[in-house]
């Protein structure tokens, strides 16, 4: 039936080489009128080369062809693509975080020549009629530098729509989103869609593609896979996705690692404003353990907390049977406490550095010579032998952080980490935005970890994530500890019911 | 009512602790010199005599906003004046119109230098403004050989108290506004504030970044030069050194009016609050009979008060946000 659908741009034997390197393989791509597809593969499989060939940012090799607005073409230039009312909204949102709410909203008034002056009345009435398409509010005289990230996102959106947007192109916008904000952002797709407007969504979470995809295309290595419609008679599912993404089956089963018997890490009571309250539990040495919630559920919160870095209120931290006192992070690297932030570009990795220096920033007091200087070859021993432990493929010590994949960065950062000798490593989110191959990969590093004594805590909001690696999980939600599961003792529905019914 | 009026906008913002605490020092002073400092006559001499200052504050402002920095305005003050000065000795034919033209067209011309070393560099504009300072400079005296100009004509140096005011108070005035609506109602300006908050995004909206940068730094030059041209009015004299290292004095004044120097914040209100908090710290400690030497102590010493003011405002603000309150039984 699709075949009869009007197509909004058609890719046809597009090939793609950068250097030596063959992005797009002979790919053919077509997209429907007012569709949602999902754009799903690894990070680097060519997603991101295919969105740039769309909106013009880049030209495909000889012999490629193009169909956008019904015209033949060998490749986009980027006015046509606007012309088509092509629009990206990038993962950076690329916002003015100094400007308001509706100066960003109606910023094509300031460089389009149509628009005489700075008119501010007219910025408004942009703004408010934008916003009111898409059957939301926001504080028009906010600065963006205000808002939360998911808010951000709405003024991204309401910029493209402004401009008469036809094609939405999401970047993964669902990375640093809440359950309830993911919610409210497919409201939107789904308005729009029924306003006629197509969308590509690029994500890694499968259940998310399932949920808001009309077709799913999934591409691996520069190539298409295929392209599937997301209906029951495709009857497509998230195991299935995750293999055809991978190139191999991934089947998740439960390999918990023994804990061993010595208590790690007691928290007794821990309060902190209205972050959380009154949070207690155990960690035993060699353990995986889960917090599992929602974000705002408190989580980061109490990690940073358990880093030094987010003073309590009230309660006692006691690491191996010693009440101690966290004043700072030194306090608790002193302690052997590592902390994998949520965020790895923004706290966890110095993204203009090379892998060495990142990973060795953590102990540059170790790798002193006698005369106090950096011992280069240290150094270079320690960060080729991490490189080796975590099987970061494609890194050399000398590799700018900023050019590796989400996955690798993330290797990275936990070598970052490991470094310190952690007995206690804390991974908030340590799978966001990273795809399901790269996933298994981190899995299987913390379950060595784990093996090798270190004690583990997951904080996270997905349900697998836990479910497969913790036997033992905590719930929170509302800065509250709702209780406590042996993940061991459940099937993954079960324990999934058990978290929606603690909330 | 009082929680309303905390939401209002205005009263959390920089520029309203800034003009308590221009009240509050100009009280200060007014009780230290038992009332002199607050005479009309007093605050009109202090107005005038660091308006040439406030002027080259409106381009420094504009400047920071946009991301950058220039520290070679004053250099760029001094050749645009002296320039003038001799224009004005030389040319019998040099009137007001013609010679402040001059003034500003060489001001603007060396702002266009600094744009085009910017953006072609890449390297940071404090760099390159110092670098293109001690070249100008340099040059100038040797040049110069430091010789002063004076006995100007007499269209120029005939002083009448009215006289002053409207120059030094007009020029001010006129820059204060031009200042105001550029960065307010001109795309252009838009376009400055867009750029000193995220430059990325501005080249990915199709900002011209060069038009941006030759405007900015052409701007910064023509108020300069303005300044220059009130400071020469005001002194009757064009000495290659004279404004040489007042240069922080112009900076203090934006940063006390709370711009940000990582670009994309501040106003035209908060910079004449600046202004005017520079001018009355210098004037009322002269005369309560602090040595000069001192002044520069104090204005640092304001410059990181208000610093912390603001930084502790931001973390309290920050974890009111994120802290505040209890959670409920």
């Amino acid at each position: 039936m699709n075949q009869m659908a009007e197509k909004f741009i058609e890719l046809r034997h597009v090939n793609k080489h950068y250097g030596g390197v063959h992005a797009l393989k002979d790919l053919d791509f077509d997209l429907n009128v007012g569709e949602v597809h999902c754009l799903v593969g690894k990070n680097g499989c060519g997603k991101s080369t295919m969105i740039k060939v769309i909106s013009g940012v880049i030209k495909p090799d000889e012999g490629s062809e193009i169909i956008l607005c019904g015209k033949k073409m060998k490749s986009v230039s980027p006015q046509i693509s606007m012309e088509c009312g092509v629009r990206v909204i990038y993962q950076d949102l690329s916002l003015f975080p100094n400007l308001t709410v509706a100066e960003n909203i109606a910023f094509n008034q300031h460089t389009d020549k149509a628009y005489k002056g700075v008119n501010w009345k007219r910025i408004n009435e942009t703004a408010k009629e934008t916003l009111d398409m898409m059957h939301i509010s926001l504080d028009l005289g906010a600065d963006v530098s205000s808002l939360s990230i998911a808010d951000r996102q709405l003024v991204a959106i309401a910029r493209a729509l402004a401009t008469n947007a036809k094609l939405l192109i999401m970047d993964e916008p669902t990375s640093s989103l809440t359950r309830k904000e993911v919610d409210v952002l497919f409201t939107i797709v789904r308005k729009l869609k029924a306003q006629g407007i197509t969308v590509i969504f690029v994500s890694h979470k499968t259940d998310e593609i399932l949920e808001i995809a009309d077709r799913i295309t999934v591409v691996r290595d520069g190539v298409k896979i295929a392209t599937y419609d997301n209906d029951e008679a495709t009857n497509i599912d998230g195991n299935k996705l995750a293999e055809l993404i991978s190139g191999h089956s991934i089947e998740y089963k439960q390999d918990f690692v023994e804990p061993g018997e010595e208590t790690v890490l007691e928290v007794k009571n821990l309060s902190s404003g209205r972050q959380y309250k009154d949070v207690s539990f155990t960690l035993k040495k060699g353990e995986v353990l889960g917090i599992i919630g929602l974000l705002g559920a408190g989580r980061t919160e109490l990690a940073l907390s358990l880093f030094g870095m987010n003073k309590p209120d009230s309660g006692e931290i006691w690491i191996k049977g010693q009440k101690v006192d966290l004043h700072s992070n030194r306090d608790a690297i002193k302690n052997h406490i590592a902390y994998l932030p949520e965020d790895r570009l923004l706290q966890g990795l110095v993204v203009d550095q090379n892998v060495e220096d990142n990973m060795s920033i953590t102990v540059i007091d170790r790798i002193k010579s006698a005369l106090g200087l950096i011992d280069l070859k240290k150094r270079r021993g320690m960060t080729e032998g991490w490189i080796d432990r975590l099987d970061i493929k494609s890194a050399k010590p000398g590799v700018n952080a900023s050019t590796m994949s989400g996955g690798n960065q993330q290797k990275i950062v936990v070598a970052k980490w490991l470094a310190t000798d952690p007995e206690i490593l804390i991974l908030d989110q340590p799978t966001n935005g990273i795809d399901v191959a790269a996933k298994d990969a981190i899995y299987k590093v913390i379950r060595d970890l784990a093996k090798s004594g270190i004690s583990v805590i997951i904080i996270s909001d997905e349900i697998p994530e836990i479910y497969y690696n913790c036997p033992r999980a905590i719930l929170m939600h509302k800065g509250r500890v709702k209780g406590e599961v042996d993940c061991s003792a459940m099937t993954e529905e079960e324990f999934s019911e058990v978290i929606v019914n603690a909330q | 009512m009082l929680s309303k009026l905390k939401e209002n906008k205005f009263f959390s913002s920089h520029e309203f602790y800034m003009s308590i605490a221009l009240v509050a020092l100009a009280i200060f002073f007014g009780i230290g010199t038992d009332g002199l400092f607050l005479t009309p006559s007093n605050l009109l001499n202090m107005v005038i005599s660091y308006s040439y200052l406030g002027i080259m504050a409106m381009g420094m402002l504009v400047v920071i906003i946009s991301g950058g920095i220039d520290i070679s305005f004053m250099v760029t003050a001094t050749i645009s004046q002296y320039i003038m000065a001799k224009f004005m000795l030389e040319f019998a034919g040099a009137n007001l119109v013609t010679s402040i033209l001059l003034s500003v067209v060489i001001g603007v011309g060396l702002g266009l230098v600094n744009a085009v070393l910017v953006h072609y560099l890449k390297a940071p504009t404090l760099i390159i403004t110092i670098a293109t300072m001690s070249i100008y400079f340099g040059l100038l005296m040797y040049l110069t050989n430091g010789v002063r100009l004076f006995s100007f004509p007499a269209w120029f140096s005939a002083k009448t108290d009215a006289k002053t005011t409207g120059v030094a108070l007009g020029l001010l005035a006129v820059a204060v506004v031009i200042t105001f609506a550029i960065m307010k109602f001109t795309k252009m300006g838009r376009k400055i504030y867009a750029i000193g908050g995220n430059i990325d995004a501005a080249k990915r909206v199709g900002i011209n970044i060069f038009l941006v940068h030759l405007f900015v730094y052409g701007y910064v030059g023509a108020m300069a030069a303005l300044g220059g041209v009130v400071h020469l009015y005001l002194v009757q004299q064009a000495a290659p050194n004279a404004l040489y290292g007042g240069e922080m004095d112009v900076i203090a004044m934006a940063v006390l009016g709370g711009v940000n120097l990582a670009g994309g914040k501040g106003s035209v209100g908060g910079t004449l609050i600046g202004m005017l908090l520079v001018a009355t710290l210098s004037n009322g400690l002269l005369l309560i009979g602090v040595s000069s030497y001192w002044q520069d102590f104090f204005i640092g010493a304001v410059i990181l008060i208000s610093f912390c003011f603001s930084g502790w405002r931001n973390i309290k603000n920050r974890e009111k946000e994120s802290k505040g309150g209890k959670l409920d039984d």
